[in-house]
C-alpha cells in the first residue's frame, strides 16, 4: 500500500514540477505570475487528446511541446515584453484574462464533456512492485519528470545560459549591465514553460481526465506550490511540488474527502510559519 | 497625488452642501424605483448590480488604501451567505438574527485570514486570496456537509421574520428587497468614504506609499491593515447575507473565481478611488454579464473585459476626465 502511494504521489508531483518550475522561471526573469499557466496546460490536453486520436499518443508527446512552445513566444512578444514596464499584479491580471479567453475558446471547441486518452499499447501493462501491481504508465510520468528536473538543473548549474538564467534573476540590473540580453532570456524561457505545460497537458490525458475546469484547478494549485516555495524560487516551487503531490495522494486514501482542503490548510499553515514561504535555495527574491 | 477624490481640498469644502443635497435627493428617489421599474427583470438585474457594486467598493477600497489586489472578495461574500442559509435551515434561527451571525462571521473569518495575509508580499496576497475562496468552494461542496450545505447543489432555504421592517418572505420580491440593498449600498459607501477622510484612512495611504518609513516613524503598520480588511469582509459579508435573503439560496458558485474577478472589474473600472464608480461598475458588469450569458459568453466576455480594461483604463474610465478637469482648473 505504502510503496504504491510514494509511486503515485511521485506521478502527480511530476506534473506540478512541470508546471510549476516553468511559472517560477518566467517570474525569476520577467517577475510576472503567469496567470494564464493553466490554460496552456488545459490546451495542451486537449491538442494530446486530438492528436493521441488521429495519429497516436507518442506523436502527441512529441508535437504538443513544439506547437506549446509558439504560445511561449506568443506569450513573450505579445505579453510579456510589450508589458515590461507595467506594474506586475497588472500583468499577472492580463494573462489571468488571457487564461480565461483560451479556456473558453477550448471549451468552445471541444464541448464541455470531460474526455479521456488511453495509454500506448507500450505502457498500458503493468509490473508487479513490492509484490503490488502497478501501472507502468505512472512509472513512464515519474520517470519524465524527474528527466526533466534532473536537465533543468544541469542546465541552470552547468550551461552558459543557465549560468546568465541564474543571474538575471538575482539581480536583473547588474546582469544586463555586464551584457546579458534579458530578452532572449526570457524568449528561451516562455517557450520552455509553455512547452512544458504542454507536455504536462499531455501526459495528464491518460492518468486522469481532461475537463473543462482542469486549468482553474492546476493553476489554483500551482499558485499555492508557489507561494509556498517562496515566489520565484525554483528548487522551493519544485520541493513544494513534491510536498503538494504527496499530501494529496496520501490524504486521499487516509482523510478521504477532507483532503480537497489539505492544501489549502497546508498553505495556511505555512504562512503562519514562514510569510516568505519555505524561499531556499536561491530565490529571485 | 492618486487620492484626490477622498481628500478634502478647499474647492470640495465649497462644493460639499452641494454635493450633499445632491446625494440626499438621489437616495431619496432611488427609493421611489420599484414603482417605475414595477420589478421584473430589470429590478432583479439592478439588485444583482447593486450587490455586485458593494463587493466592487470592497476592492476598491483595499486597493485604493492599501494598495493590495483583492481576488478574493467572493470568500466573505460566500461564507455570510452561507452563515446565514445554514443558520436558518439547520438552526431554526429567524431572518433578523441569522444575517447578524453571518455578518459576525464574515468579520472574524476576514479578521483571521487577514492577520495571515496581510504579512506576504502583494503577489502573493492576490493569489492566496484567490486559493481561500477556492478553499470555501471545495468546503462547501463536501459530500459529508451535504446535510448542512446542500453539497454542489447549493442551499435552499426560508426565513422568517423581519429585518429593518421587511418581512423576510417578502424579501424573495426583487422590488420589496430593493429599498435595503438601495440603503446597504449607501451605507456601506458612506462608510468607506468617512473612513477614507478619516485619520485612520491618511494612516493607511501613508502604509501603503511607503511601509518602511512609516515603520520607522512609530507608527503600527500591521493592525490598521488587518483592520481594514476585516472592515471590508464585514462589508461583503453584507452583500452576501443580501444576496441570500434575496435569492433564498446559496451556492458554491457565489466562491468561484468568477465572483471575484467580476468585483475586481467593477472596481478597476469603475475607478478605485471613487465609490460611485464601484457601484455604477458593478451595475453595468452585471447587466452586461447577463447579456453575454444569455448567448453562452458570459465568461469570454469576462476575460476579454479583464484584458481590455487592465490594458487600456487600469485608472478606471473616469480617470482621464478627471485628469483633464484638474488640469483645465489649474488654467
Amino acid at each position: 500500500m505504502i510503496p504504491t502511494l510514494i509511486l503515485n504521489a511521485l506521478a502527480v508531483s511530476s506534473l506540478y514540477i512541470m508546471m510549476a518550475s516553468g511559472l517560477a522561471l518566467i517570474f525569476g526573469l520577467r517577475r510576472v505570475m503567469n496567470f494564464g499557466h493553466g490554460a496552456i496546460y488545459m490546451v495542451g490536453a486537449y491538442l494530446g487528446y486530438t492528436i493521441a486520436s488521429g495519429m497516436n499518443f507518442w506523436a502527441a508527446l512529441i508535437l504538443v511541446p513544439l506547437i506549446m512552445s509558439v504560445f511561449g513566444v506568443l506569450l513573450e512578444l505579445l505579453v510579456l515584453r510589450p508589458l515590461e514596464r507595467r506594474q506586475q499584479i497588472e500583468v499577472a491580471l492580463i494573462t489571468f484574462g488571457i487564461g480565461i479567453v483560451i479556456a473558453q475558446i477550448v471549451i468552445r471547441i471541444y464541448g464541455g464533456t470531460p474526455l479521456s486518452v488511453s495509454a500506448p499499447p507500450l505502457l498500458a501493462s503493468s509490473v508487479k512492485i513490492f509484490g503490488a501491481d502497478y501501472p507502468v504508465y505512472r512509472l513512464f510520468i515519474t520517470v519524465i519528470g524527474l528527466c526533466s528536473v534532473v536537465a533543468l538543473a544541469v542546465w541552470l548549474n552547468a550551461t552558459r545560459t543557465g549560468m546568465f538564467v541564474r543571474a538575471v534573476s538575482h539581480a536583473p540590473d547588474v546582469s544586463s549591465m555586464m551584457g546579458i540580453n534579458a530578452d532572449r532570456l526570457s524568449l528561451l524561457i516562455s517557450t520552455l514553460s509553455t512547452a512544458f505545460a504542454g507536455l504536462a497537458g499531455v501526459l495528464v490525458g491518460p492518468y486522469l481526465s481532461i475537463d473543462p475546469g482542469m486549468d482553474v484547478a492546476m493553476i489554483i494549485t500551482c499558485m499555492i506550490v508557489v507561494v509556498i516555495g517562496g515566489t520565484g524560487s525554483i528548487w522551493g516551487a519544485i520541493f513544494a511540488a513534491l510536498i503538494f503531490g504527496f499530501v494529496q495522494t496520501f490524504g486521499t486514501v487516509y482523510l478521504h474527502e477532507i483532503s480537497v482542503l489539505l492544501p489549502y490548510l497546508m498553505l495556511i499553515g505555512i504562512l503562519v510559519w514562514r510569510p516568505q514561504g519555505l524561499n531556499f535555495g536561491g530565490g529571485a527574491e | 497625488m492618486t487620492s484626490a477624490t477622498l481628500s478634502l481640498r478647499p474647492a470640495s469644502r465649497v462644493r460639499l452642501p452641494i454635493f450633499g443635497g445632491l446625494a440626499l435627493a438621489v437616495f431619496l428617489a432611488g427609493f421611489l424605483l420599484p414603482g417605475y421599474l414595477e420589478g421584473g427583470y430589470l429590478q432583479s438585474m439592478l439588485n444583482n448590480g447593486f450587490i455586485t457594486g458593494i463587493l466592487a467598493l470592497c476592492v476598491a477600497f483595499v486597493m485604493h488604501q492599501c494598495g493590495l489586489v483583492l481576488f478574493g472578495i467572493a470568500t466573505y461574500y460566500g461564507i455570510a451567505a452561507y452563515v446565514c442559509a445554514i443558520l436558518v435551515n439547520s438552526f431554526g434561527f429567524s431572518a433578523p438574527s441569522a444575517a447578524a451571525l453571518a455578518l459576525l462571521a464574515a468579520l472574524v473569518s476576514a479578521f483571521l485570514i487577514g492577520a495571515i495575509v496581510i504579512r506576504v508580499k502583494p503577489l502573493a496576497f492576490m493569489m492566496i486570496c484567490l486559493s481561500l475562496a477556492e478553499l470555501m468552494r471545495h468546503l462547501v461542496a463536501l459530500p459529508s456537509l451535504r446535510g448542512m450545505t446542500g453539497g454542489s447543489d447549493g442551499l435552499v432555504f426560508m426565513p422568517e421574520g423581519r429585518i429593518l421592517g421587511i418581512d423576510a418572505m417578502d424579501m424573495l420580491d426583487s422590488a420589496r428587497v430593493w429599498p435595503l440593498i438601495w440603503s446597504a449600498t449607501w451605507v456601506v459607501a458612506g462608510i468607506f468614504l468617512v473612513v477614507a477622510l478619516s485619520h485612520f484612512g491618511v494612516r493607511l495611504r501613508a502604509i501603503k506609499e511607503n511601509e518602511e518609513r512609516m515603520r520607522f516613524s512609530g507608527f503600527d503598520t500591521y493592525w490598521p491593515r488587518v483592520l481594514a480588511f476585516a472592515g471590508v469582509g464585514l462589508a461583503a459579508g453584507v452583500a452576501g447575507v443580501l444576496q441570500a435573503l434575496a435569492s433564498g439560496f446559496a451556492s458554491p458558485e457565489m466562491f468561484s473565481i468568477i465572483t471575484s474577478t467580476n468585483a475586481l472589474l467593477a472596481a478597476i473600472t469603475g475607478g478605485v478611488s471613487s465609490v460611485v464608480g464601484p457601484v455604477l461598475g458593478g451595475v453595468i458588469y452585471t447587466w452586461a454579464i447577463s447579456e453575454f450569458g444569455a448567448m453562452g459568453y458570459s465568461q469570454l466576455f469576462t476575460g476579454i473585459s479583464v484584458i481590455l480594461v487592465i490594458l487600456f483604463i487600469p485608472r478606471g474610465v473616469l480617470h482621464p476626465l478627471r485628469l483633464l478637469l484638474r488640469k483645465g482648473g489649474r488654467a
